[in-house]
């Protein structure tokens, strides 16, 4: 952690400040501020104080200080007790300095913290007794640098320094008391955006489907004329192929004889139309415009002269065609 | 507000979203129908668009001979619409006999037809078709024979027209 991190937001409470007291308490029990005070308070040399606590297992250490700076607030004892509990965890320890910084640790468990003025053998001895402990180290106080002993204390424990006058359940019902507000307008919104979002899928789907019903009703009509047209198609193409069969009679017939009247020394002598087949005899000249532009009338799959012969008495020809007309096809676009 | 009424709104928050989830289920059954009649009207559209002439239905059933009538009857009007046209082309008819209707079961349609025996020049018997052609009806020559006689043509053909079977349902 930065420096300028550690000095805004922890402070360390020194030994000459602070009143320490430890207890045993059940596992189970986590006191919360007000009832901390409750239980406690009594035991405070201080009019008016924080009481800093930490559990340790069973244990309850307190330290009760005048004036807390910042909202982490590391007991120097503490720092100090973890340094030394390292060298022996049965023994009085004796930071010398101006004064005396005495730590007392017993069974791994810090005991007790204070400061002396005066520290001779004899008030060695009596700590001694008092805590039933067989070791006393006398230590110079620069090798208990404060700093030094803060970064060998790893941040990740800072939390349970962590001071604040109210409790952590206190505090979450705080934060969720000023939640309820922003909450509120989020579901709000969510909530219209939803309604309106809905009534506009659902208008637009009615539009639409009125504009469906709208336009397919114009088109009904359409439609069965369509189908109708449709039946009536298909019923003429049945009709034509089924019945009429082969070429229109009545068109076949004007179109040989118009082509027989090209020539006006042409003369019909006799004209068969039955189903397919026909047959048309001619006295001509020439009978090969007649075949020709018979041909190319479209009217017929087949059309040839059968026999000629010349009519000496009248110096002309008599010429017999032969013709099968062109069945009547189905359209193939349906 | 205490965390009570915190506890209610969050208890709340979550039966809306479970109603959100369930409109949403409903929103997406729209947005599917949306989808399918986007499509149906486009193709409606497309429809009204390209609208094509549709024929005259009832004019092309003017075609055939008179539904309801009965076959003799019709037979009956064929042969006096044929003397008259004949009259009018100065094609001489000889003889006109009828023959026996048919019945296409396929197509539901009854061939009536005339036999006609006629005497006359090329320039009638032309008349005479050309006015057959025109009344407006369908009508077939088959069986067509014209052979020269002296100075006329004599002419044996057979007229056909159809009607439509009365359709009852």
């Amino acid at each position: 952690m930065q420096k300028s991190l550690k000095e805004k937001y922890i402070s360390i409470i020194p030994i000459e400040n602070s009143f320490f007291y430890s207890t045993v308490v059940d596992d189970s029990i986590k006191f919360n501020r007000e009832t901390l005070y409750l239980n406690f308070a009594h035991i405070s040399p201080y009019l008016y104080f924080e009481i800093v606590p930490f559990y340790d297992g069973s244990n309850l250490l307190l330290w009760f200080t005048p004036k807390i700076d910042k909202i982490v607030n590391i007991p120097e004892a503490y720092l100090l007790f973890l340094e030394l509990s390292q060298k022996d965890d049965n023994a009085i320890f004796i930071i010398d300095g101006d004064i005396f910084r005495v730590i007392v640790i017993k069974d791994g468990v810090l005991k007790a913290s204070f400061i002396s003025y005066n520290m001779g053998e004899l008030e060695k001895q009596s700590l001694l007794d008092e805590y039933q402990l067989e070791n006393i180290y006398s230590l110079p106080s620069y090798r208990y640098n404060i700093d030094d002993m803060l970064d060998n204390y790893s941040p990740i424990h800072y939390y349970k320094w962590y001071f604040s006058n109210q409790s952590l359940k206190d505090k979450a019902l705080k934060y969720l008391d000023l939640s309820v507000v922003p909450i509120s307008i989020i579901i709000a919104i969510f909530i219209s955006f939803e309604v309106l979002k809905d009534n506009y899928i659902e208008d637009k789907y009615n539009l639409l489907k009125q504009e469906y019903l709208s336009i397919k009703k114009q088109n009904d009509k359409y439609r069965d004329d369509l189908k109708n047209q449709k039946k009536t198609k298909e019923f003429f193409e049945e009709f034509y192929y089924d019945i009429l069969i082969y070429q229109n009679s009545f068109e076949v017939i004007s179109q040989i004889f118009h082509i027989v009247a090209n020539d006006e020394n042409n003369t019909i002598k006799y004209f068969k139309l039955s189903g397919d087949s026909i047959n048309l005899s001619v006295e001509t000249h020439n009978a090969i415009p007649i075949l020709n532009q018979s041909l190319k009338s479209g009217y017929f799959d087949e059309f040839k002269i059968k026999s000629s012969r010349e009519l000496r008495r009248k110096k002309i020809n008599e010429v017999r065609y032969e013709g099968k007309l062109k069945r009547l096809k189905k359209s193939s676009d349906g | 507000m205490d965390s009570k009424n915190i506890l209610i709104l969050l208890v709340a928050f979550t039966l809306l979203v479970n109603f959100i989830n369930y409109v949403d289920r409903d929103e997406s059954k729209y947005i599917k129908k949306i989808e399918l009649l986007t499509k149906r009207v486009a193709k409606e559209k497309a429809l009204l668009g390209k609208r094509v002439k549709i024929l005259d239905i009832n004019s092309s059933n003017n075609l055939f001979f008179d539904t309801k009538k009965d076959n003799n009857i019709l037979l009956g009007e064929f042969q006096k619409m044929v003397k008259k046209i004949a009259k009018k082309s100065d094609f001489k008819i000889t003889n006109i006999s009828w023959g026996t209707p048919t019945l296409n079961e396929k197509l539901n349609i009854f061939i009536l037809p005339l036999k006609i025996d006629a005497m006359s020049t090329p320039h009638s018997f032309a008349k005479f078709t050309k006015s057959i052609i025109n009344i407006g009806k369908i009508v077939k020559l088959d069986m067509l024979t014209i052979r020269k006689s002296r100075k006329l043509l004599s002419y044996r053909m057979y007229l056909f027209a159809y009607k439509k079977v009365l359709n009852e349902k």
